[in-house]
């Protein structure tokens, strides 16, 4: 059996949901490489699984998804760098059949990323709501490990 | 080498989603040339035109973007029909941007046809301003040719 999500590798994304960058980088930083590999995917996988989820259910049209992948690119040249047509097939898979097993792990990982903290900014969640939100994508994720 | 006047039939007839005419025209070209460069440049002359128009006085790369998302948006049935890298960077290419990387030519040639026929909507053109943009563009592809 896998470890659960840690409460480090929580914390971690935590910090970077709440836009605490310096906290966000020392937490990552020191984080077990092993583990990071594991359970910290995990759990981002989880979480931008429930945000998209709760962003785009399930009946949500392709092109609300396609424009919306355009709005976070638009948004930096960072966000730009994000490949359009993996970032629809991630969201799409959430609520659709959309088979997303030949999208390389750490693309998908890193256009998870991206498309997590956008979807986090974009909900204006409080402090209250972000901490529900990571718990909730926190059992999510201890599930899919177990 | 100059455009012909049945390319710009054909690229009207295409402009006002007439199918069928624009193939016949295409087949009555075809079976007396190999050669496209007349029709590709004209169609890039447009594009390019109908682009600086519509992305005046100014543009960015994120409104380059948004737009293309915008098209593929209205394509989502067959999302595989436009590449958005390629419509990005023709467009960013056509505003006077870096030149675009380079891209299968078959993908250039739809992702300039597909957005010329937005923005040609985009820009809300009539009879008029769809024979003004023609006619400007084959001057443009006419110097192209002649080079």
């Amino acid at each position: 059996m896998t470890m659960p999500v840690t409460d480090e590798q929580e914390a971690t994304l935590h910090a970077q949901l709440a836009r605490k960058f310096d906290e966000y980088e020392r937490l990552l930083n020191s984080m077990d490489p092993v583990a990071a590999r594991t359970g910290y995917r995990t759990l981002v996988s989880a979480a931008f699984f429930t945000a998209a989820g709760e962003r785009f259910p399930e009946g949500s049209p392709r092109a609300d998804i396609i424009e919306y992948v355009a709005d976070v690119r638009a948004r930096s040249d960072r966000t730009a760098e994000i490949d359009p047509v993996t970032a629809e097939r991630l969201l799409l898979a959430v609520s659709t059949d959309e088979e997303i097993d030949d999208i390389d792990a750490r693309i998908s990982f890193q256009t998870q990323g991206f498309l997590l903290a956008a979807l986090i900014g974009d909900a204006s969640l409080d402090g209250q709501q972000l901490d529900d939100f990571m718990a909730r994508s926190r059992r999510l994720a201890d599930r899919w490990l177990a | 080498m100059s455009v012909t006047d049945l390319e710009v039939f054909m690229l009207r007839a295409h402009i006002a989603g007439e199918g069928e005419e624009a193939q016949r025209a295409f087949s009555r070209q075809a079976a007396t040339s190999d050669d496209m460069s007349g029709l590709a440049w004209l169609v890039h002359a447009a594009f390019v035109i109908a682009a600086r128009r519509q992305f005046a006085p100014t543009w960015n790369k994120g409104q380059v973007i948004r737009y293309v998302g915008q098209v593929r948006a209205l394509l989502s049935e067959r999302p595989g029909l436009l590449d958005p890298r390629v419509a990005e960077d023709e467009l960013a290419s056509a505003l006077g941007g870096q030149a675009p990387a380079s891209h299968e030519i078959g993908a250039v040639a739809t992702a300039r046809l597909f957005l010329l026929d937005t923005l040609i909507a985009s820009l809300d053109l009539d009879d008029d301003g769809i024979n003004a943009l023609l006619s400007e563009a084959r001057k443009a592809a006419d110097q192209m040719l002649a080079r």
